[in-house]
């Protein structure tokens, strides 16, 4: 067939790959190998698989796409999936497939969101300078081991 | 509403298309249900390209006032592959003969409202899904 069913945009250290309408095995292969060279290459340390274009999912295309997340896990990258259409939740739900630690938002903004909130956890917070006393030169803090 | 030859993935493309942008579909289920009647075609075609040989087609046949159950919608997955080894087991949760996760047809199962499996070993096999239309018992 020959034609790439995705397309990948990098936002700051985010990919975001965006399925557009059913994928198979081998396309989600080349998406994988799409996304460990731009984690070599470009910095990228997350990725957004965006599917809310994807209108229906069997449970065949299902467990390729959970494979793609795993990959590109141990790849390193954080993996969230956006956008699952009802119906498709809905079928997969109802056959009883084991979702296991996927990662989803309702859309890429809350994807792009969440995968920023797990930078700023990670990130130690500033400790802010005591301020010094001006009159007597003491540290506030020093009273608290008196 | 169609008959759909599966010889390949493209055709199985094809095939839930025709599935969701059907009128009468839509006129008589809402969007959620329209989607996976639409996966069902998909899950029920696949089966037919890898265990049916690719020798098959699906058949989406529209019930007209069924006595008991009113109006629904029948897909039907007819190949001519080697058939069904066990077909209590192929409705039991995670049996599989690929290595796959065993639950696409179970999973038929619990969406519709009744799944039919016809087969003998070597003579191939038919595969028939129905979806009333307003009397479904919510399982889920």
């Amino acid at each position: 067939m020959g034609d790439r069913h995705f397309v990948i945009t990098r936002l700051n250290q985010t990919m975001v790959a965006t399925l557009e309408g059913a994928v198979d095995a081998g396309e989600l292969g080349d998406l994988v190998d799409s996304l460990s060279e731009a984690q070599a290459r470009q910095n990228v340390n997350s990725v957004v698989l965006d599917v809310s274009a994807c209108e229906v999912m069997d449970l065949d295309e299902f467990a390729e796409l959970q494979r793609a997340v795993r990959t590109a896990e141990w790849l390193g990258l954080r993996c969230v999936v956006a956008g699952f259409k009802p119906g498709i939740v809905a079928y997969i739900v109802s056959t009883g497939v084991e979702l296991g630690t996927l990662r989803t938002a309702l859309d890429l903004e809350l994807a792009l969101g969440e995968l920023s909130a797990d930078c700023d956890e990670r990130e130690p917070e500033q400790q802010p300078e005591p301020e010094q006393d001006a009159e007597s030169g003491l540290e506030p803090d020093s009273f608290g081991s008196l | 509403m169609g008959r759909f030859d599966i010889q390949a993935e493209a055709d199985l493309h094809i095939a839930v298309l025709h599935v969701q942008r059907n009128k009468r579909l839509a006129e008589s289920f809402g969007t959620t249900e329209i989607a996976m009647l639409a996966t069902v075609a998909s899950e029920l075609g696949r089966n037919i390209l890898k265990y049916g040989d690719a020798k098959g087609y699906l058949l989406v046949t529209w019930i007209d006032d069924m006595p008991s159950y009113g109006n629904g919608v029948e897909i039907k997955a007819i190949d001519r592959g080697p058939g069904f080894i066990d077909k209590q087991s192929a409705l039991c949760d995670h049996y599989s003969t690929s290595g796959t996760l065993g639950l696409g047809l179970p999973g038929v199962a619990r969406i519709m409202d009744a799944l039919e499996i016809e087969s003998e070993l070597g003579e191939g096999a038919v595969v028939t899904a129905t979806m009333w239309v307003h009397q479904r018992d919510r399982k889920h």
